[in-house]
């Protein structure tokens, strides 16, 4: 049993968004995930599934 | 507990590699646990499964409380950030003018006007009165090519960065004005990143993206970025279409050249029709770009431009938020860029501010999961309905690429990370 993308590091380290924006931002200080200028859901902007 | 609707679930000679699209964790089991997982998935009962391959499936998502709907979950999260009420995201063309004349261009016919002095005045009253309640304002510099109105620019930066509130901004640019110089003072203009679009080795590039009198731009953008990638970070979005995608893969060598591996990220996006102005015949469609861009993927990662990386969570299209506004020359508002300079779009200007008309509504309430077919796909977490122009414009959907190329995709990411 082995993670190929392990959930944790994913909640901080991904800078992906859907192809259908134009933009893909790279980290900020305070939002791991931005599109359009828009915080994303990330758990550093304090929503996420818990 | 339950499992999730989101699992993907893949056989690979015997053992079993699990994705889960709203956690993006992807577990990989051997043939013994792949057992567990699959009669118990088979049985729709998690009791049997070994604690420790229990404790990494919750860890992933891939199990929860059985009273615990995600499709509502993922309703909630998507509502809290549409209509949070601290930031505010403008994308501002002070000009509809370009230097360059893009066959492609969704803007064609549309008035190339730029923002007179009265406008950009009350641009800036309508950002202030904006912000008296928010915290972060974040521009996107948009067009017709902005830099041709960098006088604009300059005048409404300098004035905000008087004020109080957090700013940042980027910029989207053809680059052909961009050289040292010039991304100096976007540097000074609190500009973060810049991204320059090159659509593939000057063969291809230059017959898409040519000035007006028809030359070709390749050598003076690469000049460009290779001078100023160390100021300012530069994204190169590549635009392809059934034509052009398999001449990409050479423009990493003349990237090579010019020394930028490591220095520059590199995206690839579809020329697809958006509004029916597509003049290049091989526009394409999601399914099509999937394929094209996971083979691209699988070809070119070694080369230093991108890492693969998991798509995640999202809240899809910027323009169904109610902090999400475009600004064109003439003042006037409008939810998504594709209808920037389209009077029928407008959601109000910046005299008047925001209309509560059918063309805000149509974004403000629309609903990515009132699709039956949406509701019911595992892509949806990293999705959310994709593009929502698509779907209130044209009544069709703009699907994630993963959803053609799953398969691939996850072969791709076990062959580099194990």
């Amino acid at each position: 049993m082995e993670w190929i993308n392990n959930p944790i590091k994913t909640e901080v380290d991904n800078n992906i968004v859907p192809m259908t924006c134009a933009y893909i931002f790279d980290k900020s200080d305070t939002c791991a995930i931005k599109f359009g200028g828009e915080p994303c859901t990330s758990k550093s902007c304090g929503i996420y599934i818990a | 507990m339950k499992f999730s609707k989101f699992n993907m679930i893949y056989n690979r000679n015997g053992s079993t590699i699990i994705f889960n699209t709203l956690s993006s964790a992807i577990l990989r089991l051997n043939k013994e646990y792949s057992n567990y997982l699959l009669k118990s998935i088979a049985d729709e009962n998690t009791d049997g499964i070994p604690n420790d391959l229990f404790e990494n499936l919750k860890m992933g998502k891939m199990v929860h409380e059985p009273n615990n709907n995600e499709l509502e979950q993922l309703e909630v999260i998507n509502k809290i950030t549409r209509f949070q009420d601290s930031n505010l995201a403008l994308t501002i063309a002070p000009t509809l003018d370009c230097n360059f004349a893009c066959p492609y261009c969704y803007e064609n016919g549309r008035r190339y006007n730029t923002m007179n002095q009265e406008v950009v005045n009350k641009t800036l009253e309508f950002i202030k009165g904006s912000m008296e309640t928010r915290k972060n304002l974040s521009i996107t510099w948009y067009g017709g090519e902005p830099l041709l109105g960098i006088d604009i620019i300059e005048q409404i930066t300098e004035a905000i960065k008087k004020e109080s509130f957090n700013y940042s901004s980027t910029m989207v640019t053809n680059g052909y004005l961009l050289d040292l110089e010039m991304a100096k003072k976007l540097r000074n203009l609190k500009v973060d990143i810049v991204q320059i679009t090159v659509d593939g080795p000057p063969k291809i590039h230059d017959k898409r993206r040519y000035l007006r009198n028809r030359e070709g731009t390749f050598d003076i953008l690469l000049k460009n970025i290779s001078e100023i990638c160390d100021l300012i970070p530069v994204k190169i979005r590549v635009n392809v279409d059934n034509n052009t995608i398999d001449y990409i893969d050479e423009l990493f060598d003349y990237f090579d050249c010019y020394d930028l591996k490591g220095k520059v990220t590199v995206i690839l996006a579809p020329i697809q029709n958006i509004n029916g102005n597509c003049k290049t015949p091989g526009c394409m469609t999601d399914s099509e770009f999937s394929k094209s861009q996971i083979q691209y993927y699988t070809r070119n990662y070694h080369r230093g431009y991108f890492d693969i990386q998991v798509p995640s969570l999202s809240t899809a299209c910027c323009a169904i938020s109610s902090s999400s506004m475009i600004i064109d020359p003439n003042g006037n508002l409008y939810k998504c860029w594709d209808d920037i300079g389209n009077s029928k779009e407008i959601v109000g200007t910046i005299y008047e501010g925001i209309r509560l008309n059918n063309n805000l509504t149509q974004w403000l309430n629309y609903n990515p999961l009132s699709n039956d077919e949406c509701k019911e796909c595992k892509i949806y977490p990293i999705c959310q309905g994709g593009c929502a122009n698509y779907v209130i414009k044209k009544n069709c959907h703009n699907c994630h690429p993963l959803k053609y190329s799953d398969n691939e995709f996850i072969d791709l990411l076990k062959d580099i990370r194990l």
